[in-house]
């Protein structure tokens, strides 16, 4: 006689479908993978918390994503001080490790990487916002600026300036 | 027709470009080169955003130097408050001379302020209060305890 697999709850079933893309939101926002793990698990909890009080079912994707903007949000405004701590620290090399294996990734180097990811944690919070939610969640020009409370003209803004900076960062490979 | 400017290919990159503005990139190929470029660099940044972790963050090798800033803050307030508060030097005798003076001139007012009615004879209470102390005595001893007596005492 076999165990009985419980049945997955809505709760197992939303952390499967959105954890990687939440994930990817918070590394992209903190350019810190401490720092956006830990903010993924709040971001979790904060699910947990509202799904036991009974809220009726929605359309999470969109309130998964704002609780998500605002917990990294909060996390960069209280970060002042671990900036103070951790400023001009060198960047380790071992934390650049690449999850994709193809050619193209091969061909990625190193240096390039570290040189986008060092721009992206450059960027202005707002800019990182709406790249990170336009080019890499898919959100439209309106569902960004609806997230975010900005107007789409300012989304489209943003997001050329943000562009044009992580395209500077790419250097001489392009 | 001219070429459109980054900002409407950006728009034309991202789905929000007019229908004109669509046609022209299509036909055109400076601006056909330009959103390639776009297209390209941004699956570079996709890439490396997707398929790789932003890097861990290592300790400084010598943590203490970041505290060198607050240290020399620290150490200018300082020297900025001894500046404004000079210790008298004991070779600025023109200094203490002159303090000496005016420490006289208050202590004989001070004595002669309650005798002002007249009942006893106030140069020869003043030469008492002179002759019973002396500089650096205790003021333990007899005729030191009049409060006329002790400012001349520790003048």
């Amino acid at each position: 006689m076999g165990t009985a697999l419980a049945e997955p709850t809505p709760y197992d079933a939303l952390y499967r479908e959105h954890r990687e893309r939440l994930g990817r939101l918070c590394r992209l926002l903190l350019a810190d993978p401490d720092e956006a793990s830990d903010a993924l698990q709040e971001v979790f909890a904060t699910l947990h918390r509202t799904m036991a009080t009974g809220t009726r079912a929605m359309d999470w994707r969109p309130w998964l994503t704002r609780v998500t903007v605002n917990e990294c949000r909060d996390r960069r405004r209280s970060g002042w001080w671990r900036w103070w701590r951790e400023r001009g620290v060198a960047i380790e090399e071992t934390g650049l490790r690449s999850a994709l294996r193809s050619p193209e990734d091969e061909v990625i180097g190193r240096e390039m990487q570290a040189r986008v990811w060092q721009a992206i944690g450059g960027l202005p919070a707002r800019q990182r916002e709406v790249f990170a939610l336009r080019q890499i969640d898919g959100c439209s020009t309106e569902e960004t600026a609806r997230l975010l409370g900005v107007s789409t003209g300012s989304v489209k803004q943003h997001l050329f300036r943000a562009v044009h900076a992580l395209r500077r960062a790419l250097g001489d490979t392009t | 027709m001219t070429c459109l400017d980054a900002h409407r290919l950006f728009d034309v990159y991202f789905g929000d470009g007019t229908a004109a503005d669509r046609a022209h990139a299509a036909g055109c190929e400076a601006c056909g080169a330009y959103l390639r470029a776009l297209a390209r660099d941004l699956t570079r940044i996709d890439s490396v955003v997707r398929g790789t972790t932003p890097p861990r963050r290592a300790a400084a090798p010598h943590p203490a130097w970041r505290w060198a800033p607050v240290a020399v803050a620290a150490m200018l307030a300082l020297a900025v408050v001894l500046h404004r508060t000079p210790a008298p030097t004991a070779g600025d005798d023109d200094t203490l001379a002159l303090a000496d003076e005016v420490g006289d001139v208050f202590t004989y007012d001070a004595s002669l302020d309650g005798d002002a009615t007249g009942d006893v004879d106030t140069t020869e209470r003043g030469e008492q209060a002179r002759s019973t102390c002396t500089w650096g005595e205790p003021l333990l001893g007899v005729g030191c305890d009049e409060p006329a007596v002790l400012q001349v005492a520790w003048q």
